[in-house]
């Protein structure tokens, strides 16, 4: 799969990069977000190739006491629009990548709300606010592809980041203030909801399989996951349902969350 | 089409059909290619070569070939593929014609102002 390729050189670019200094690193990095955001709905794996490639080059340049800037020149934003031009359309690409997004997405925001069997789901309104931060996702890459080789002021950073996180929150908001429901809401109690959850439970492994920050949420998912099983099992939901049993609920659940932050930090460290 | 459009497009042209005439020779990565375009006087920044080398590959005219690299990932050498090869022979009549058309014209005008 074209994907997996792509992938295993984005890493591969990511440690080698390491070896720029700091003002090839910079030159470099503004041409890499510009190149891979403006080609979002481009061939990845064409685009992965030729990054790396010009990444080799500008590491032997600075091996020889070249600047990037020099090497490359001085127009890199025209230069990146002559590159991204050669560069063929692949939608495939693109929609493999949202709907893998739209997955992961279900994964993460659904596993830690199933805990519960009596709490019921919502298909309908998870569609919706899936589709409309899949719209947010694309609008955020393109205002990102438009200030890489612009000066922004630090206000209006401030600004847009604000503003996202407005828009960010809109579903959160209709959903607990304005009670937003539809009619696709059904109940995912006994095997039903096991099933559900361990097919949701195995993409999330296959996603942090791939992606070692994932992987960070992995205990908090699978914490949930293996509550959200006993809960539907008549084994194990009396005993949850109990005064100690509760207890026990919250502890695991407190601990999960906090390593799950913990990695995440870790990880975003490296 | 202004005069520096028209330059850059005229420069693009000779610089792809000399891309095409070293790399007949041998196989080369993007970084040599500068070097040996360095070596005959063009004296242009790699961002000018990656779109048409990306261009030429496009066309198939060159085709990129990863060969092991003794300190670090493969390398992308990039060499002539047949109808590359007719491409730089068209290359070399047209620049042929060009130039003795140039030349005449200018040997005729320092004639006729002389």
């Amino acid at each position: 799969m074209a994907v997996k390729g792509a992938e295993a050189l984005i890493q591969r670019n990511a440690s080698l990069q390491k070896q720029l200094n700091k003002e090839n690193d910079s030159y470099y990095s503004n041409l890499l977000v510009y190149i891979r955001v403006k080609t979002i709905f481009r061939d990845e794996l064409k685009t992965e190739e030729f990054m790396m490639e010009v990444l080799q080059d500008i590491l032997e340049a600075q091996e020889n006491e070249m600047k990037a800037v020099d090497y490359f020149g001085k127009s890199p934003k025209e230069t990146a629009d002559q590159i991204i031009e050669q560069i063929p359309l692949n939608f495939s690409n693109a929609l493999t990548t949202f709907l893998y997004a739209f997955l992961a997405y279900a994964a993460f925001s659904i596993l830690p709300n199933l805990i519960f069997p009596d709490t019921a789901f919502d298909a309908g309104a998870f569609i919706l606010s899936g589709i409309y931060y899949t719209f947010l996702a694309t609008f955020l890459i393109w205002v990102l592809g438009q200030t890489v080789y612009r000066n922004i002021p630090k206000t209006m950073e401030i600004t847009a980041f604000l503003v996202f996180i407005l828009l960010s929150s809109v579903p959160i908001v209709l959903k607990s203030a304005f009670h937003f429901e539809t009619s696709l809401t059904f109940s995912l109690d006994g095997t039903l909801g096991i099933l559900f959850i361990l097919s949701l439970d195995a993409i999330v492994i296959y996603k942090a399989s791939r992606d070692s920050l994932f992987a960070a949420f992995i205990p908090i998912i699978f914490i949930s996951a293996v509550l959200g099983i006993f809960y539907r099992l008549e084994l194990t939901k009396y005993y949850l349902s109990s005064a100690p049993g509760k207890i026990t609920v919250s502890v695991i659940l407190v601990i999960s969350i906090l390593v799950s932050s913990y990695l995440a930090y870790r990880l975003s460290k490296k | 089409m202004s005069q520096t459009n028209l330059s850059t497009q005229m420069l693009k042209g000779i610089l792809s059909g000399c891309i095409l005439i070293l790399l007949e020779n041998e196989s080369l990565y993007g970084y040599r290619l500068n070097d040996r375009l360095k070596e005959f006087g063009f004296d242009v920044p790699m961002g000018t070569i990656y779109p048409l080398l990306l261009s030429l590959e496009k066309k198939e005219f060159i085709k990129g070939v990863k060969k092991p690299s003794k300190d670090g990932p493969d390398r992308k050498y990039y060499h002539l593929t047949a109808t590359g090869l007719e491409e730089k022979e068209n290359f070399i009549l047209q620049w042929d014609s060009l130039k003795s058309t140039v030349e005449q014209l200018i040997k005729g005008a320092d004639q006729n102002g002389g």
